[in-house]
C-alpha cells in the first residue's frame, strides 16, 4: 500500500516537472547601444573651459570623467593620456576640461614605516563627439 | 608781450602733459601678466593642447605687447606700414568720437574698421570694442560683438598663424588705461549691471548680454558659474523662440548644468536600473523566505499519534533558505506539511523555470527528515513528561519525507543593494504550493504515513 502510494507520488512529481519545464525560458538582456570606439590614431582635441567656456554646437555629449591617482597616475601628462584613451574608447574626439584641481595624496610605505605625500592633478572633463557634417549619430 | 608769454606757458604745459601721458605709465608687462594668469590653479592643464588658441587669446594677446614706453610708442609709429595708415586714421577718429561721445560716428567707424579685417590682420580687437561699447553705453552693439566673438571662438581656421593686430596707438593706450581702472577681482558685469538695466534694448537682449558678459568667468568662479547657469536657464525658458536660445542651451547652459561624475553615476545607475534587472534574470543569488500563513490537508495519517496524550503544535513560521546558481537552486527548509504537528527539515534541488521583473517560479524536489512537535496533555511520570511540555520527536533517518513543490514569488520591490551598481535586492510575497509523501516510524510517540497537500504564503528577500 505504502509502496504503491509512493510510486504514484513520484509519478505525479515527474509529470509536474515535465509540465513546468515547458514554461522555462532563457533570460534576455537588452543593452543600450553605445557609440563605437574610435581608432587609436584618431586625434583628440582639448578645450580648456576657463579660457574657452563654450562647446561646439555640433558636438554631442557622451559622458563626464574625473581622474584621480588611480586613473592615469598623479601627473598631468599621465592623466591626459588616460583621458585620450577613454575618449577614443567611447567614441569621443573632443575633451572639454571643466576643471583642473590639485590635491594632496598620502601613501604609506612598507610596513607603515613612512608616510609620503605628493601633490597630484585631477581633471574633471566632459567627453564629446564632434564630427561636423551630421556624423554624431550612433 | 603778455599774450606771447601766456602762449609759451600754455605750449610748455601741453608738452609736459603729453610727455607725462607717455612716460608716467605703469609696468605694462606685469599688468599684462596679471591678465594672462588664470584665476584657478590650472598650470598643468595649460600644457594640454587647447583648441582655437589663436581665436580665444585674441584680446589677451593684444595686451601682451611689450612695454609701452614713449620711445617704443614713437618707434612703432615710425615702423608702421604705410598701407595701414588708413586703418590707424580710422582708429584715431574713433578715439575722437569716444571722447566726444558721438555714438553714431563711433558705430560707423567700427563698421569701417571691421571691413578691413583679414585672416592675418585685425584692425580692432574684441577687448578694444568692449571698452568702447561700455564707455559709449552702446549695449546693443556690445551684445552683437559678444555673440560674434563666442560663436566664432572655436573656429581655429579663422585666422592665420602670423596674426597681427593694430596696436600701439592712441586708441590702444586709451583702452589699456580704461582696463587698468577696472576692478580686476570681479567680472566687469558687476560694474555695469545698473547701466545695462537702463539700456534701451529689449529684456531678452539684456539677459543675453548678462550671460555673455559673465561667461568668461563661469568656469573660474563657482558663484559666477551658478549665476550664468541660472540666467541661461531663465533665458531658454522665457525666450525659447529667440534665434540664439538653442545655441545658448547647447553651448553654454548644458555644459554648466552637467553633474559631477558621482552625481552622474547615481543618475546613470537609476537609468540603468531596469536594464540591470533584465540582465540579472536567471542568474545567481541568495534568498530567504518566511511563511506565516500555512495550510493544507493530508490523506492517510490515520491515528498518527495518541490524541489523548498529546496535541500537535505547529511552528509559527516556515523557513526556507535557498541558493541559486544560474537557473539551478538548492535549498534548506523547515516546512510544515499541512498536517498538524508534522514538520520536516529538508534539502532540495530546484530549477527556476520562469523569471521576470515581477514574478519568479521555482519548482523543486526535496528529501526531508520529518518529525512531530507534540504538546503533552497530561502528566506521564513514567516518561517524565508533564502537562504543557512541548517535545519534538522524530527528525531521524527512520522517518522520511519526499516533497515536490513550487515557489511563486511576486517581487514587489527590487532596489539596488545599498550603493551597488550591479547587485540587487528583491522583496517579495512568496507562495509555496506542494505535495509531500511522509513516512513516520517513531513508534514510541507516533506512527503513520500519508500524502499531504500544503500551501504557504509569506515574505521573502532575495539578494542577486
Amino acid at each position: 500500500m505504502r509502496c504503491t502510494l509512493l510510486t504514484k507520488f513520484l509519478a505525479f512529481v515527474m509529470f509536474a516537472a515535465i509540465l513546468l519545464s515547458g514554461c522555462a525560458s532563457s533570460g534576455k538582456s537588452v543593452k543600450k547601444e553605445k557609440r563605437p570606439p574610435l581608432p587609436e590614431d584618431t586625434p583628440v582635441s582639448f578645450i580648456y573651459a576657463p579660457m574657452t567656456p563654450i562647446i561646439p554646437e555640433t558636438s554631442e555629449y557622451i559622458t563626464s570623467i574625473e581622474t584621480n591617482a588611480a586613473s592615469g597616475g598623479c601627473e598631468a601628462e599621465g592623466a591626459i593620456k588616460y583621458l585620450e584613451r577613454q575618449a577614443r574608447a567611447r567614441g569621443a574626439n573632443l575633451i572639454f576640461v571643466r576643471r583642473v584641481d590639485k590635491y594632496i595624496t598620502e601613501y604609506t610605505g612598507v610596513y607603515g614605516m613612512s608616510t609620503t605625500t605628493r601633490t597630484c592633478t585631477k581633471f574633471l572633463v566632459d567627453l564629446l563627439a564632434n564630427f561636423p557634417g551630421g556624423k554624431n549619430e550612433n | 608781450m603778455k599774450t606771447s608769454l601766456l602762449q609759451c606757458v600754455l605750449f610748455l604745459f601741453v608738452c609736459v602733459v603729453f610727455a607725462q601721458e607717455n612716460t608716467g605709465k605703469p609696468d605694462f608687462s606685469s599688468f599684462e601678466k596679471s591678465l594672462m594668469e588664470p584665476q584657478s590653479s590650472s598650470s598643468d592643464a595649460e600644457k594640454a593642447p587647447v583648441e582655437s588658441e589663436s581665436a580665444s587669446d585674441a584680446f589677451e594677446r593684444s595686451l601682451m605687447a611689450s612695454d609701452s614706453t614713449s620711445s617704443d610708442f614713437e618707434k612703432s609709429l615710425m615702423e608702421r606700414p604705410s598701407e595701414l595708415e588708413p586703418i590707424y586714421k580710422l582708429r584715431e577718429n574713433l578715439l575722437s568720437a569716444i571722447k566726444s561721445k558721438d555714438t553714431v560716428t563711433a558705430s560707423n567707424i567700427i563698421s569701417q574698421l571691421s571691413e578691413h579685417e583679414t585672416r592675418s590682420f585685425v584692425p580692432i580687437q574684441y577687448m578694444e570694442l568692449e571698452v568702447v561699447y561700455i564707455e559709449m553705453n552702446m549695449y546693443g552693439h556690445f551684445l552683437d560683438m559678444l555673440l560674434k566673438y563666442y560663436k566664432t571662438l572655436l573656429d581655429s581656421n579663422r585666422y592665420d598663424e602670423n596674426l597681427t593686430f593694430a596696436s600701439e596707438d592712441g586708441l590702444a593706450l586709451y583702452v589699456k588705461n580704461q582696463i587698468m581702472q577696472r576692478d580686476t577681482t570681479r567680472n566687469v558685469f558687476f560694474a555695469i549691471s545698473n547701466k545695462i538695466n537702463y539700456a534701451r534694448i529689449s529684456m531678452s537682449k539684456k539677459l543675453k548680454l548678462e550671460i555673455l558678459l559673465l561667461l568668461r568667468d563661469a568656469y573660474r568662479d563657482e558663484n559666477v558659474g551658478s549665476l550664468v547657469r541660472d540666467k541661461a536657464s531663465r533665458f531658454v525658458k522665457e525666450y525659447g523662440d529667440d534665434p540664439d536660445a538653442a545655441w545658448i542651451k547647447k553651448c553654454i547652459l548644458d555644459p554648466l548644468s552637467r553633474k559631477s561624475p558621482r552625481e552622474l553615476a547615481l543618475i546613470e545607475r537609476a537609468e540603468r536600473h531596469e536594464d540591470v534587472i533584465e540582465e540579472k534574470l536567471y542568474t545567481g543569488g541568495f534568498g530567504m523566505n518566511l511563511f506565516f500563513i500555512k495550510g493544507g490537508f493530508g490523506l492517510g495519517f490515520d491515528r498518527l499519534y495518541r490524541s489523548d496524550l498529546y496535541e500537535p503544535v505547529n511552528p509559527f513560521v516556515n523557513l526556507e533558505l535557498y541558493f541559486q546558481i544560474g537557473p539551478f537552486t538548492t535549498l534548506l527548509e523547515m516546512l510544515n506539511h499541512g498536517v498538524n504537528g508534522v514538520t520536516s527539515f529538508g534539502l532540495g534541488l530546484g530549477l527556476v523555470v520562469y523569471d521576470s521583473r515581477y514574478f519568479k517560479v521555482r519548482p523543486y524536489i526535496e528529501y526531508a527528515l520529518p518529525g512531530m512537535d507534540l504538546k503533552v496533555k497530561k502528566d506521564n511520570r513514567v516518561e517524565h513528561l508533564y502537562a504543557g511540555d512541548d517535545e519534538m520527536y522524530g527528525f531521524s533517518e527512520e522517518n522520511r519525507a519526499f516533497v515536490a513543490a513550487v515557489n511563486v514569488d511576486y517581487k514587489f520591490g527590487t532596489p539596488y543593494f545599498f550603493g551597488s551598481r550591479s547587485k540587487l535586492t528583491s522583496f517579495s510575497i512568496s507562495g509555496k504550493f506542494g505535495v509531500s509523501y511522509i513516512n513516520l516510524e517513531d513508534s514510541d510517540h507516533f506512527s503513520g504515513s500519508g500524502v499531504s497537500f500544503f500551501f504557504d504564503i509569506g515574505l521573502g528577500i532575495y539578494l542577486w
